[in-house]
């Protein structure tokens, strides 16, 4: 039986918050949970945003083809796997009942070139620094969160005040 | 009415507030707020675009140094009031708790 199938107890909901949690946690700029794609012209960038890895692989939570400008921001509306368990979460709160809870849209925000120039080289020093002081971990672990094999496709995700309004004040 | 900032911000901010007239880079903002890098980054730079930080690339000879140059932020004038105005609450708490205890 699939997660989702499951009757929304208290443990599923319980579950489902914590899976919303990582989510708000780990879904940072750059996270590994956001996978960008572009041609070699930089015409268009794929947005693939990733569930967790888990044993069957990774399941794509949203998708979307972008054609980047500075600036723009750009929505992704979340598959209805995420959607349910955050609407089920949703009523499950003290509060006035929701019928639903609007798909937290993601909205991402792409940098200009020389922007995301100049992140990428500041983070280069951050990570310089990392390393030089002998913290790997921390380096791989910041390396993750960051868009340097792309610098200009750095992108900005607003995925948690979203979701922590749409949790506080469902309607 | 000022927008409300976020627990993270303000921690960003009273990071900066310690000391004002100093300039800082984004690492050690980054161990002395507690945050992860994606977060103060994402906060520094928003900071930046509201006028409230002013930042400038560090001027040394990178291969003489053996280093890549810093990038360092410091508050503007507005930044030190929106900082003193967003952690007056907690210097008050602080205080009612501990009498003798005042921020540097």
């Amino acid at each position: 039986m699939r997660l989702r199938d499951k009757a929304p107890t208290r443990g599923y909901l319980r579950a489902q918050y914590r899976y919303a949690a990582q989510f708000r946690a780990e879904v940072s700029p750059s996270s590994d949970l956001l996978q960008t794609t572009s041609d070699s012209q930089g015409e268009w960038i794929r947005l693939d945003l990733l569930d967790e890895e888990t044993k069957r692989g990774r399941r794509r939570l949203a998708e979307r083809i972008v054609h980047p400008r500075a600036g723009d921001e750009v929505g992704l509306r979340l598959s209805r796997w995420l959607r349910t368990p955050l609407a089920q979460l949703g009523r499950g709160r003290r509060g006035p009942t929701s019928a639903s809870v609007d798909p937290p849209a993601l909205a991402l925000r792409l940098f200009s070139r020389e922007d995301a120039a100049h992140y990428a080289r500041e983070w280069g020093a951050h990570l310089w620094e990392l390393v030089a002081g002998g913290e790997h971990r921390q380096a791989r672990r910041d390396r993750r969160r960051m868009a340097l094999s792309a610098p200009w496709l750095a992108l900005q995700l607003r995925t948690r005040a979203l979701l922590r309004r749409r949790l506080r004040s469902p309607r | 009415m000022p927008r409300k900032r976020s627990h993270e911000t303000r921690r960003v901010l009273r990071v900066l507030l310690d000391a004002p007239s100093e300039e800082v880079y984004g690492l050690q903002v980054t161990r002395a707020a507690g945050l992860t890098a994606g977060s103060a980054y994402a906060i520094l730079r928003r900071l930046r675009d509201e006028g409230l930080l002013a930042g400038r690339w560090e001027q040394i000879d990178a291969a003489a140094q053996g280093r890549p140059p810093r990038y360092f932020y410091r508050l503007t004038a507005e930044g030190r009031r929106v900082a003193q105005r967003e952690t007056a609450p907690e210097q008050s708490a602080l205080r009612s708790l501990m009498p003798g205890w005042a921020a540097r």
